[in-house]
This record gives C-alpha cells, sequence and structure tokens, in this order.
C-alpha cells in the first residue's frame, strides 16, 4: 500500500501541496489527474522522496521521508516528464542504468526495449532518438530497475508523470497497456496523466487535485463526474457527449498497435 | 567482468577493455621512451645490459636516470593521469564534455592558492601544494554552489562563473605578483606555462600523496557518474547517493588539479582532450573512462615532456605551451562539433 | 680599460695554469655578468656552454644555449659534459640546482649583488674557480681603480640630475627601477639620482607618480626585437611630455647587461651613464 496522510509541501512561502491525503492500492493504476499548477506533478514528487515534506508517507510500509535512497530504489522506479541524457550513451547503456544499486535484480535490459517496442535499438546513439523513443527508452529503464511487479518484499511501483505526454496516440496505448499490465501482475501504478480519456480508460482510482488541495478521490467513475471536472478546470466539461459537428476519436476506439 | 563475456549489440564494455590494454601498452612505450630520450647521451639499452651482466653503471648515468629523468617520468605520469582523470571527474560531474578544471576557474583556484604559498610563504605556513588544494577545492565548491539551482547545473552558468573565477583568481595573483620582487616574477611566468622541469622524488613523493588515492578512487565513482548524466534527481530514484558521489568528486578534482598545479603549473588541455577522444573511441561509460583517461593523460604528458626536453635542447620548452599548442585546436573541433549536434 | 684588464688576464692566465693539478676545462657558465667575468679572466675558451642570459662577448652565443637562468634542465647542463659549473646566485628552479649540486661535480656558486662593492666579490669567487686567482686579483683591482674613479667624479657633481630609468611600457604604463635596484646603483654611480622613489624594485608607476617624478633624463635598455622601448613611445607618454627630460631630449639607451649586470664593464658603464648626462 502507498498511504500519505496530510501531505503538505512549501515551496518559497507559498504553499504548493496543501494537506493532501491519498491512497493507492497495488495492482491497480491510480490517476492523479488536475489541471496545470493543481500540485500533481509536486504531489509524485514528495511521494518518490524527492520532496521535503510535512505530513505521513508510507511505502509497503516503509516511511518515505526516512528512508535510504537505496531502499526506496528496490520499491518504486520513478519515470519524469522527461530526462535528459548527459553523454551519447547507447539505447542499451541507458536502460543498464536502471539496474542502478539494486544489483543482482538481473533483468534482461533487451527484454525490456521489447516491451515497449524497441527491440533491436540497443546499439543506437540517446541523443539521436525522437523525443518519444527516448520516452520510452526512459521506461525501459524504469522497469529495469523494478524488474519484476512483485518480489519477496511485496509489490513493486512504477511512479510515472505524464508517461505519454510525448507520445503519439498508438504509443499512449502501448504505454498505457503496459503500465495496466504491470498493474494487473500486482505491482502498484500511481501516473500523473493530463489525458482524462485515457484516465477514464486506464485508472481504476482517479485522484483529482486542484490548487494543491485533493478535490476527490474514488473510483475513476464516479471522480470524474462533469461537476467536479468543471470546478476544478474551471472550464465547463461534459462527459460522454459528442460534438454536433467536426471529427473526434477516442482512444478508447483504437485497436492494438503494432499486433 | 570476464573479456570472454558475450557482448550484446550496444554494449560496448569490451571495446573499452581492449582500450585499456592498448593504452597501458601506448603508457609503456611512451614510459620507456622519456628514459631513454634526452639531452643527455645515456644508452638505455647500454646501462640494461650492464646491469644484467653485473657490470656497474657508470656514476654519471646513473645520475641522469635515476635522479633525473626516473622522477620526471614518475611525476609526468603522477600529473598527466591526474589531469586526465580530474577532467573526466569535471565532466561527469557537470554533465557536460566542456567542464575542465582548467577551464572553469579550477586550475586558477589552484594557481592562486600556489602562488600565495610561493610569495607568502613565510607569511603564512602552508606548504605550496596544499595552499594549491585549497583554492582548488574552494574554487570547485563555489562553482558548483553557483552554477547548480534545484539538482540542474547550469552550463552557461558555470562557465561565466568560471570565468568571473579565474579573473578573481588573476586579479588576486596581480596583486601578488605586485608584492614578488623581479626574479619571483620571472619565476611566475615560467610557472604559469607549466613544466616538469623541477621534478624531484620528493616532489615525487607529495604529489604521489594527493594523486594516487584519487586514482584508486575515481573508478569507483563511475557508476554514480553515469547515473548523475540523467540529472541528479533519477540518479537518486535509481537509488545511487548522490550527495556522497558529488562531495567525493569534488574532493578528488580538487586533490588531483591542486596536486598536478602546484607539482608542476599550470598545463591545460589535457583534461578536455583525453576524455573527450575516449568517449569517441569507447562511450561515456565513466566506469572505463575514467581508468582509460588516467592512462591516456599519463602517456600523452609524458610524450609531450618528452617533446618538451628534445625540441630545444639542451634547454627545454615550458610543456604547457606545447599541450596548450596540442590541445587547444582539439577543443575548438569539439566545440564546433558540438555545436553541430545542438543545431 | 677592460682591453687592459684582458691582456692582463691573458698573460697571467698561462703562468697559474701550471700549477693547477686538475683545471676545469669544460665550463658550464649560468648567468651573464658570470660569463662576462670568465671572458675578462681569458678563460672564455674553457666554455662549454651557457645560459640565455650570457650574450657578451658577442662569441659566447656560438655556445649552446641551456635556456633561461631561472628555468633550467638538469639534464641539458649535465649534457655539455661540464667539469665545472659556474652559476650566478639566481639560477634555478631550486630542484634542478638541487640535482646539479648531487651531481657530484664542482658547483660554484657566484654570489649577486648590484652594487659596486659586490663586483670584487663575484671576480674573486669565479677567480678562484677556475685557478686563476692572480688574474682575478688584477682583474678586480681593475675595477675597483674604475670604480673609485667612477666615485670620485661622480661626488662633486651638483646639482645633480634626476634620472628615471624604464625597464619597460605595459600598455602604456611605466615599470620603472626603484629604491634598491641595480638601475639605482649604477645611476648613482654615474652621478644622477634615481627619480623613481617610494618603491623597492621594479614596479609599474602611476600616471602622477611618473608626472611628480619629473625626470631630468630617461634611461632604458637597450634591447631591440620583441619588447624593446621605443624612445618615441617613451616620448609620447602625456606623463613624462612635460618632463624636462623629454623637453630636451634626453632618453639614454644602453646595453642592459653592461648597464646593470655590474660586472667588470660596470665602471665603463658608469663612465658612459655619465656622459651621457652631463657631457665630456
Amino acid at each position: 500500500m502507498l498511504i500519505a496522510e496530510n501531505l503538505t509541501v512549501t515551496l518559497g512561502r507559498r504553499p504548493v501541496l496543501d494537506g493532501v491525503s491519498f491512497t493507492a492500492r497495488p495492482g491497480e493504476v491510480t490517476a492523479i489527474v488536475g489541471p496545470n499548477g493543481s500540485g500533481k506533478t509536486t504531489l509524485l514528487r514528495a511521494l518518490s522522496g524527492d520532496l521535503p515534506f510535512r505530513g505521513a508517507a508510507s511505502l509497503n510500509g516503509v516511511a518515505i521521508a526516512r528512508a535510504p535512497v537505496w531502499q526506496l530504489a528496490a520499491l518504486r522506479a520513478v519515470l519524469a516528464q522527461s530526462t535528459p541524457v548527459g553523454f551519447a550513451f547507447t539505447v542499451l547503456e541507458v536502460v543498464r542504468l536502471g539496474l542502478g544499486a539494486s544489483a543482482g535484480r538481473e533483468t534482461d535490459p533487451r527484454a525490456a526495449l521489447a516491451q515497449v517496442g524497441l527491440a533491436g535499438y540497443e546499439a543506437r546513439l540517446f541523443p539521436e532518438l525522437s523525443g518519444g523513443e527516448q520516452a520510452r527508452v526512459h521506461l525501459a529503464r524504469v522497469l529495469v530497475q523494478l524488474g519484476a511487479p512483485t518480489g519477496p518484499d511485496g509489490p513493486r511501483w512504477l511512479f510515472l508523470d505524464e508517461p505519454v505526454a510525448a507520445l503519439d496516440i498508438g504509443h499512449q496505448l502501448q504505454v498505457m497497456r503496459l503500465a495496466a499490465g504491470f498493474a494487473r501482475a500486482g505491482g502498484g501504478v500511481v501516473a500523473v496523466l493530463h489525458d482524462l480519456n485515457l484516465t477514464a480508460e486506464f485508472a481504476t482510482t482517479t485522484t483529482l487535485l486542484a490548487g494543491g488541495r485533493l478535490v476527490a478521490q474514488g473510483p475513476t467513475a464516479e471522480v470524474l463526474c462533469d461537476t467536479r471536472l468543471s470546478a476544478a478546470y474551471r472550464c465547463p466539461i461534459r462527459l460522454n457527449v459528442a460534438p454536433e459537428a467536426g471529427r473526434w476519436f477516442l482512444p478508447q476506439m483504437a485497436g492494438a498497435l503494432h499486433s | 567482468m570476464t573479456g570472454l563475456s558475450l557482448t550484446y549489440p550496444g554494449d560496448r564494455s569490451a571495446r573499452a577493455v581492449r582500450l585499456s590494454w592498448g593504452l597501458m601498452a601506448a603508457l609503456v612505450g611512451a614510459s620507456l621512451l622519456a628514459l631513454g630520450l634526452g639531452a643527455a647521451s645515456v644508452s638505455l639499452p647500454g646501462v640494461v645490459g650492464d646491469l644484467l651482466a653485473g657490470r656497474g653503471v657508470a656514476p654519471q648515468d646513473q645520475l641522469v636516470l635515476m635522479q633525473i629523468r626516473l622522477p620526471r617520468l614518475v611525476l609526468g605520469l603522477l600529473i598527466g593521469a591526474a589531469l586526465g582523470v580530474s577532467g573526466a571527474l569535471m565532466q561527469g560531474l557537470f554533465r557536460n564534455p566542456l567542464a575542465d578544471p582548467g577551464l572553469v576557474g579550477v586550475g586558477a583556484g589552484a594557481g592562486l592558492g600556489a602562488v600565495l604559498a610561493i610569495v607568502l610563504g613565510g607569511a603564512v605556513a602552508v606548504s605550496v601544494p596544499l595552499a594549491a588544494f585549497l583554492g582548488a577545492w574552494g574554487a570547485v565548491v563555489l562553482l558548483y554552489r553557483v552554477a547548480t539551482r534545484g539538482g540542474q547545473t547550469s552550463v552557461a552558468v558555470l562557465l561565466l562563473a568560471g570565468i568571473a573565477l579565474a579573473a578573481l583568481a588573476g586579479a588576486a595573483t596581480g596583486v601578488l605578483v605586485y608584492l614578488a620582487d623581479d626574479r619571483q616574477l620571472r619565476d611566475l611566468t615560467f610557472w604559469s606555462m607549466g613544466s616538469l622541469g623541477g621534478a624531484s622524488w620528493a616532489k615525487c613523493l607529495w604529489a604521489g600523496a594527493f594523486i594516487l588515492p584519487v586514482l584508486v578512487l575515481a573508478p569507483r565513482l563511475g557508476a554514480g557518474l553515469n547515473a548523475l548524466a540523467l540529472g541528479e534527481a533519477a540518479a537518486r530514484q535509481i537509488g545511487h547517493p548522490v550527495e556522497r558521489i558529488k562531495t567525493l568528486t569534488v574532493l578528488a578534482v580538487a586533490a588531483a588539479t591542486g596536486a598536478a598545479t602546484a607539482a608542476a603549473g599550470g598545463i591545460g588541455f589535457i583534461g578536455i582532450v583525453v576524455p573527450h577522444l575516449l568517449r569517441l573511441a569507447s562511450g561515456p561509460d565513466h566506469r572505463r573512462l575514467l581508468p582509460n583517461a588516467a592512462l591516456l593523460g599519463a602517456a600523452l604528458l609524458v610524450l609531450a615532456d618528452t617533446g618538451a626536453r628534445l625540441i630545444v635542447a639542451p634547454a627545454e620548452l615550458p610543456i604547457g605551451i606545447l599541450t596548450a599548442l596540442l590541445g587547444a585546436p582539439v577543443f575548438l573541433w569539439i566545440l564546433l562539433r558540438q555545436a553541430r549536434w545542438e543545431g | 680599460m677592460i682591453r687592459l684588464a684582458l691582456a692582463v688576464a691573458l698573460s697571467v692566465a698561462p703562468v697559474i695554469a701550471a700549477p693547477a693539478m686538475a683545471e676545469p676545462s669544460r665550463i658550464v657558465v649560468l648567468g651573464g655578468t658570470a660569463a662576462e667575468i670568465v671572458a675578462a679572466l681569458g678563460a672564455q675558451d674553457r666554455l662549454v656552454a651557457r645560459d640565455s642570459t650570457s650574450t657578451f662577448p658577442e662569441s659566447l652565443t656560438a655556445l649552446p644555449d641551456l635556456g633561461y637562468l631561472r628555468a633550467l634542465s638538469p639534464e641539458g647542463v649535465l649534457s655539455a659534459a661540464p667539469d665545472l659549473i659556474l652559476a650566478e646566485a639566481g639560477a634555478g628552479p631550486a630542484e634542478a640546482v638541487e640535482v646539479l649540486k648531487a651531481a657530484g661535480l664542482p658547483y660554484v656558486t657566484v654570489p649577486e649583488g648590484y652594487a659596486p662593492e659586490a663586483v670584487a666579490a663575484k671576480i674573486s669567487v669565479i677567480g678562484a674557480a677556475l685557478g686563476a686567482e692572480t688574474a682575478a686579483a688584477a682583474l678586480a683591482g681593475q675595477v675597483e681603480a674604475g670604480l673609485a674613479e667612477a666615485r670620485a667624479k661622480a661626488a662633486p657633481i651638483s646639482p645633480k640630475k634626476r634620472v628615471l630609468f624604464i625597464l619597460s611600457l605595459q600598455g602604456g604604463k611605466v615599470m620603472a627601477g626603484g629604491e634598491g635596484s641595480a638601475a639605482e646603483a649604477i645611476i648613482a654611480l654615474a652621478g644622477g639620482v634615481n627619480a623613481a622613489t617610494g618603491f623597492q624594485g621594479y614596479k609599474p608607476m602611476t600616471e602622477e607618480a611618473v608626472l611628480a617624478a619629473a625626470p631630468d633624463a630617461i634611461l632604458m635598455m637597450d634591447r631591440s626585437g620583441r619588447g624593446a622601448v621605443i624612445p618615441e613611445e617613451v616620448m609620447a607618454l602625456p606623463a613624462l611630455a612635460a618632463s624636462p627630460a623629454v623637453q630636451s631630449g634626453a632618453v639614454i639607451r644602453m646595453d642592459g647587461l653592461k648597464l646593470l649586470g655590474f660586472g667588470p664593464r660596470t665602471p665603463e658603464a658608469a663612465a658612459e651613464l655619465r656622459a651621457a648626462l652631463y657631457g665630456a
């Protein structure tokens, strides 16, 4: 379990996150949604142990604020919005960085690359890849860090900050299905998402933030309703209503990628 | 890891290991060249033959080999390795291939410390290497503080801060130069151009005391520096003790650069050219890059010093002039390449 | 005068050469003044190498150059296979000197000094090292006499002219010879007064200090090539334009080693400078 109570994070003198409580269960995809500046990324960074916070947070019973970095690294992996790489590493070398300090957890980096649809990219230089390809290489690195969705020490956790921002719709679905599969296999997934359609399709539980405060947390279908979304995003939002003119499509209606 | 392990596509570690063997061979060759060549005519095979045959070696030959060429070779190896490793460490820490201790003001800091000790030596009771070490350390810490915001190191700020720091150290050195007498002035001029001319066993001993621990420690920082290429947050998330890696790296650079600068003055461009060439040859993996940078730095510096001793023999060129002459064009080439890459 | 000293030295040298045991015959000289003294003692043909400051007499420049006096390479020095190293006290770096001293070769340090009294000491040390004591005594006597003569001629001069020695111009900044410098010593010996006061050694002067110095004459080294100070440049300096020196065109240039070396040619240098300052 991931349990956080009354998290407050201040940057300078401004509270960016104000008394937010949050839970996530293994075996589910938990989405964090909300408008820009609502504190989504801050919440994820606090839960990752990257930011100092007031309140209490624990992952599989381990206090996040006090745990040494190696212990957290064995429990959860974090995929940031973007991660520039300083030197011209090959794709294989970048993915292997995920093995990092958690030695002995020998995952085959090539299998992880195949999972994200980048088989055969091992020898390519990372800086020469497109933004979407780079994002997927990092996803493979994060998968390699965790090894498997569960281990003797309990479920392992994927923290994803806008994992699909750089991707086309086909790869968005591929990545979200991968995350859902990780959860189905017993792991925990916490994802900051901008895309409400993907949230609706993949998240079991959703947390809605606005202005650094918790608006709602619960089953996705309950949280994503017209009134809550309209209030949080400050614009009228209507669910399941098709526009009268123009073209529109839904990820829910897309087929499997490269089948 | 054995040399027989299977290599996957994209895995350049086997190539880096082969490169290490080649560099070791080059190092041995350069060392033999440095021992065998010089203004004095000493035949190395002759001396070795005499030793093997149990004959004594002429005292003059023994002096040239044991008191002049050998300490100079050892000092050259130490300093070349120190410069190569410092460059690779700095570049790893700042995630930028242009971060050379000499370019970003660390050398200037070390220089200021050394000049302080030379000119005010009597008044301030610190030895020259210690002063140079403290100067380098202060410069690295200051640079890192100034250029790093929220775990991200700004390279533009880094270079600007380096320029400011170099200017500051230059101004302070200027004050000392004003205090120095005519002769100290000329010494400082030659010192700033760098030379291994003052090599002695005593110098090897104290320079080695600073540099050898760094050479042993540096490869252990390799995995951490690799992770730092993803940024501090990501490195921490993977499980690396980032603060400790940063502190150790800064200390190592300060110790190695400080000792090298104090022992031989300003020798530029080894620290930037060596890691760059190695990254081109076998990739940026710091676990291999750091030991290889020590090997290549040592071999290059020993070769350059042999050149410095031979070109105008029986006089000699300041080695810093030679390394700058060879290194500056390579540096420009790196800049051009990088501009094209980013543009 | 010098020619006379030389003649004396040459005539005496063979006589004392005989009793000496193993007289050094392969000498390395480090330092311009020391080299000058060796030559004046008639031992120039025993020199095998020199440093880059040893440029007088001219014929020395044919010898191998071991580099600058303060940046010597011990192996370079040893490569000349010397049996005596004659080095001025300023030779360096210290580590190189240590190695040379450890080499087991006779290493003689020539004392330094930018005062007239120091010249005789330099000559006698070199004379002893060469085994040419008699010639050295004669040369030292000669130089002492010349110095005494210079002092005697300088003493009655009144008023004494104020002389500014300019070592170099750095971007229009005057690097002048202050108190305790060799330049001050030679100016005094020639009957002048150093116009640059208030600081020790060679330092850049502020323009106002140069203006206040108001020298009657400007003295410079006669160097050719790079770094040479050009009289026109000096005359064009605003701080000096109104000085008596520039107004009267009293800009004197002399050979640097002769002027500042404090060796056998110092009496000659004093006389030359005195003549340039006061005529005759």
